[in-house]
């Protein structure tokens, strides 16, 4: 019994049923979670109801949007059947533009140096500390980093993991790269890939877990959707080959 | 004949029960009404929901069938896995899922079990028409993998999936896939069926 509650409190489950199964229960507790994919793969989907399925056990959690108005991130992906309205109202789930963060610094000015790249560091450490954030997701993080000096992203993500890894705040990053571009460099904890396959002219969308730290994941390759229950997932069907 | 037809394959299921993944091999005179067979007679003997794959039919031209047999037919669910490749109007509604073409199998799957999901836990009957028609589009190892994965999540789900084919027009690469991977392949109106 209380083997398995350490074994518990090491994962902290997305609660995305598919993606769990694959992962080993779920995300590690207090872990950097990076999810790169290409336009339109599904990242803002899977972080929104990593949040969702979060807010609906209890755990408060904050999405920073870097590209699109917070009024529009909901709009832009497959309503969640679990997903309640009160969810906001009561700010369990709350979705802010990275703007506002920028806004509190001293030198909020671009790009952003190695002092701002920190202060930026603080006031997400504050607002989690604050509000009692369990989940927080940044989607995606790569125009952030276009923003920063040389040097200074990298910092930051580490601190940043380092920050919510204490905190024990599972968090996910989204970025934002193309089928052949090598992945962005982002310090992390779990590491997942959605790309696009072709089959006779009709795409797939697929995801595959490169990387997942304490926990004996499966590499292969999912074919997933994203449905109204949530991120479903099948193994890709490779007729033998 | 073809109410013996009917009568044979509802027969068969009522032996085996759910989480058999069992293959007919139906006479095309026979076919239509195996189905109708299948989506009124047993779904409402024994109280059934029923996922119904079409991958020949546009799910639009079937519901049209039923209703004017005035077969009731709120228990059934499809994925159409041709409308998009036959260039159809889509109609989207709750009770049919678009997948945009039959080789998309991994989609086929992900499709039912979202089906699964938003059912309210009733026993299913899983209707995949035809296997023909998805070896026009499918080579065999590709379709033989996904009926594996497919027949597989639907036993662990004590559904009753059923695959419907003509026999006299497979080809024999796909009848071993089916042998292989299917509990029983059934030739309905024959006496020859293979079983394991």
């Amino acid at each position: 019994m209380a083997a398995e509650k350490v074994v518990e409190e090491k994962r902290c489950p997305s609660g995305i049923e598919g993606l769990d199964r694959i992962v080993g229960g779920g995300f590690p507790n207090g872990g950097v979670i990076h999810i790169a994919g290409s336009y339109g793969s599904g990242k803002t989907s899977m972080a929104v109801e990593f949040l969702v399925r979060g807010a609906k056990e209890g755990q408060k959690g904050i999405l920073i949007t870097t590209t699109l108005a917070p009024e529009k991130v909901l709009d832009s992906v497959v309503r969640l059947d679990i997903f309640e309205d009160k969810m906001i109202k009561e700010k369990s789930l709350k979705i802010i533009d990275i703007e506002e963060v920028l806004e509190e610094l001293s030198h909020p000015r671009r790009p952003i140096d190695r002092n701002g790249a920190m202060e930026l560091l603080n006031e997400i450490e504050e607002m989690v500390s604050k509000q009692g954030i369990k989940r927080l997701a940044i989607d995606p993080i790569t125009p952030l980093l276009a923003d920063m000096e040389a040097g200074s992203g990298r910092d930051f993500l580490k601190k940043l993991g380092e920050a919510m890894n204490r905190r024990k705040v599972t968090t996910v990053i989204t970025s934002d790269c193309d089928e052949k571009s090598p992945l962005p460099e982002v310090p992390a904890d779990g590491l997942i890939r959605l790309s696009n396959i072709d089959r006779h002219g009709n795409n797939l969308r697929v995801l595959q877990v490169l990387k997942m730290a304490g926990t004996q994941h499966s590499h292969s390759r999912y074919v997933f959707d994203i449905t109204p229950c949530g991120l479903l997932t099948t193994p890709l069907i490779r007729g033998g080959h | 004949m073809t109410k013996e037809a009917v009568e044979e394959v509802i027969s068969k299921l009522q032996e085996v029960g759910p989480s058999v993944a069992t293959t007919f091999l139906i006479a095309p005179e026979n076919y239509f009404e195996v189905i109708t067979g299948l989506v009124d007679n047993f779904c409402h003997e024994n109280d059934l929901g029923c996922i119904y794959v079409t991958s020949s039919v546009p799910a639009k031209t079937l519901r049209n069938a039923l209703d004017s047999l005035e077969i009731e037919r709120n228990h059934v669910k499809f994925v159409d896995c041709i409308s998009y490749a036959t260039m159809q109007n889509i109609q989207e509604s709750d009770n049919t899922v678009f997948v945009e073409s039959p080789s998309l199998l991994e989609n086929i799957i992900l499709s039912t079990e979202y089906l699964f999901k938003k059912n309210d836990g009733k026993k299913m009957v899983v209707i995949i028409d035809s296997v023909n028609s998805l070896s026009l589009h499918n080579d065999a190892r590709m379709l033989t993998e996904f009926i594996q994965v497919l027949m597989s999540a639907l036993k662990a789900r004590e559904a009753y999936p059923i695959i419907l084919g003509i026999g006299d027009q497979l080809k024999p690469d796909v009848m071993e896939a089916l042998s292989l991977v299917c509990d029983q392949v059934i030739r309905i109106g024959n006496r020859t069926s293979n079983s394991s």
